[in-house]
């Protein structure tokens, strides 16, 4: 009883790209989080002129913040450059400071973040004030919660290589998913202070 | 067409042949819907009889590569992987007699264990969407803290996949199915 | 089924130099976009395209050194998947922009 079986002419390879089938995978994810910034983006270019008797961008914005916090996320993206090179060299002492130093960048963006946030609705300009600053919220808030999300994640990879005591290839891919994570979050941020915060000002 | 045509049909030349059109087409489905219990009626009825017994899950000599699997499929669905060329795989593989694998073709498979992860993660994410559509704070905080604490510990899961030994699949290759997965994840 | 193990996740890693590279790249277009605003160099139209262009350059300069997209092999499938995304998300913001610009008071 036997099955009707296929003839092989196996070139050798099926499974041996565990690894890089995962970071395709996690990038094919990350293309799907930009079409929902991509959304994002939209709601905001056709909300973001109505005001509603409410402030417009020129008079909330403080451009020197946004500066401040555009120097910590892109310096935060070399900082985790650094550390996948040292992750990749199998240098888990150096790959811990790295990630270290870019979860304070992190977490300083984060803070400047919501003190800018929480400064808007403490004066009455909250989410519910208009379609700009409804949209403006969401946007904004999206990728501050990605950035959260971020150093989460960040965390418990630094806890896992801790207590492998080096850097394995299971935590190596996961090193690399979140390298890309980070990397597309600062190109995200990019759109951001480009698209809401200098075109507000112009 | 509503209730008051009816009355107004003769009268009106530009409802002529629709309804008959209409009416065929019903028909039609009309059939379509009796044989089709016909046909589960017949297969229920008959499957003991020899010519409906198929083991080899080629019933209708298939000519693409899903008639290559038996029904239902070993739980490493190709034993070795088919290189295809054309269009019709199957069809050509059948046509040059090469149906048969030769003892060097099978290779180590690597499969993942079973997870529950998935669907607690999803049950959680379906609490959160809940809550956020009522406003039942607590809830959503429940609910995140859930899907995080689900994904950590995932993450600390080590015993997530297996091999098959190329051995174990020459030997499985060509024999039925067993009936329970799960006997042979636990084997293994 | 012998292969060589090496620490490989399919994903190039770059060196120190093109972090460094894309780094100082950065700085100076993101310098140059907040410039073009607060220093008013032009009318509003073309410091909105200005910036547009900037952050369009400096996104492709992260993509090439930061997240090492090139036409290798091995990179050619998240190049792929990129491009289709990169379309989809024209046609949500054009086709957005487009269709509630055409909205009338009975439309």
């Amino acid at each position: 009883m036997l099955q009707k079986t296929l003839s092989l002419n196996l070139p050798g390879s099926h499974d041996d790209h565990g690894a890089s089938n995962t970071v395709l995978g996690f990038w094919l994810y990350l293309m799907t989080d930009c079409i929902i910034f991509a959304s994002l983006f939209a709601v905001f270019a056709v909300t973001g002129n109505q005001f509603a008797g409410g402030p417009s961008g020129k008079d909330v914005f403080e451009l020197p913040g946004v500066m401040m916090e555009t120097a910590i996320l892109l310096l935060s993206s070399i900082t985790f450059g650094f550390g996948m090179l040292a992750a990749h060299k199998g240098k888990s002492t150096a790959l811990l400071a790295w990630l270290g130093v870019t979860f304070v960048l992190g977490a300083v963006f984060i803070a400047l973040e919501i003190h800018e946030l929480s400064l808007l609705i403490a004066q009455g300009y909250g989410p519910e004030r208009s379609a700009f600053l409804s949209a403006f919220f969401t946007l904004v808030g999206t990728q501050g919660l990605h950035v959260t999300v971020g150093l989460i994640w960040m965390t418990i990879l630094a806890v896992q290589v801790i207590g492998n005591k080096k850097v394995t290839q299971r935590d190596l891919t996961r090193l690399t998913c979140l390298s890309l994570f980070w990397h597309f979050l600062d190109i995200v941020w990019i759109c951001v202070f480009t698209f809401v915060y200098l075109t507000s000002v112009v | 067409m509503t209730r008051p045509w009816s009355r107004f049909r003769p009268f009106h030349p530009a409802w002529r042949c629709r309804p008959e059109i209409t009416l065929i087409g019903a028909l039609i489905i009309l059939a379509r819907v009796l044989f089709q219990v016909a046909q589960v009626v017949v297969s229920v009825m008959k499957r003991n009889s020899p010519e409906y017994k198929d083991v080899t899950g080629d019933p209708w000599n298939g000519r693409t590569l899903e008639w290559a699997m038996s029904s239902p499929p070993p739980i490493y669905n190709f034993a070795v992987l088919p290189v295809v060329h054309d269009l019709d795989a199957f069809a050509h593989v059948k046509q040059r007699g090469r149906t048969r694998h030769a003892i060097e073709d099978y290779r180590d498979i690597h499969m993942p264990r079973n997870t529950s992860a998935g669907l607690i993660i999803g049950s959680f994410t379906l609490a959160i969407g809940f809550a956020l559509v009522w406003h039942i704070w607590w809830l959503v905080i429940a609910g995140l803290l859930g899907v995080v604490v689900t994904l950590i510990m995932r993450s600390y899961d080590d015993d997530i996949d297996y091999t098959i030994s190329a051995e174990t699949v020459a030997g499985m290759d060509g024999t039925p199915t067993p009936a329970r997965e799960f006997d042979l994840q636990e084997a293994l | 089924m012998a292969h060589v193990h090496s620490i490989d996740t399919g994903a190039s890693h770059g060196s120190v130099g093109s972090y460094v590279i894309d780094f100082i790249f950065s700085v100076v277009l993101t310098v140059a976009a907040f410039g073009v605003v607060t220093q008013q160099l032009m009318g509003p139209t073309e410091s909105i395209i200005a910036i547009a262009v900037l952050a369009f350059i400096q996104i492709l300069v992260h993509l090439v050194f930061f997240l090492h997209m090139n036409t290798s092999l091995l990179q050619r499938w998240n190049v792929v998947a990129f491009g289709f995304t990169s379309m989809v998300a024209v046609i949500v913001i054009e086709g957005t922009l487009w269709v509630l610009n055409s909205v009338g008071p009975t439309t």
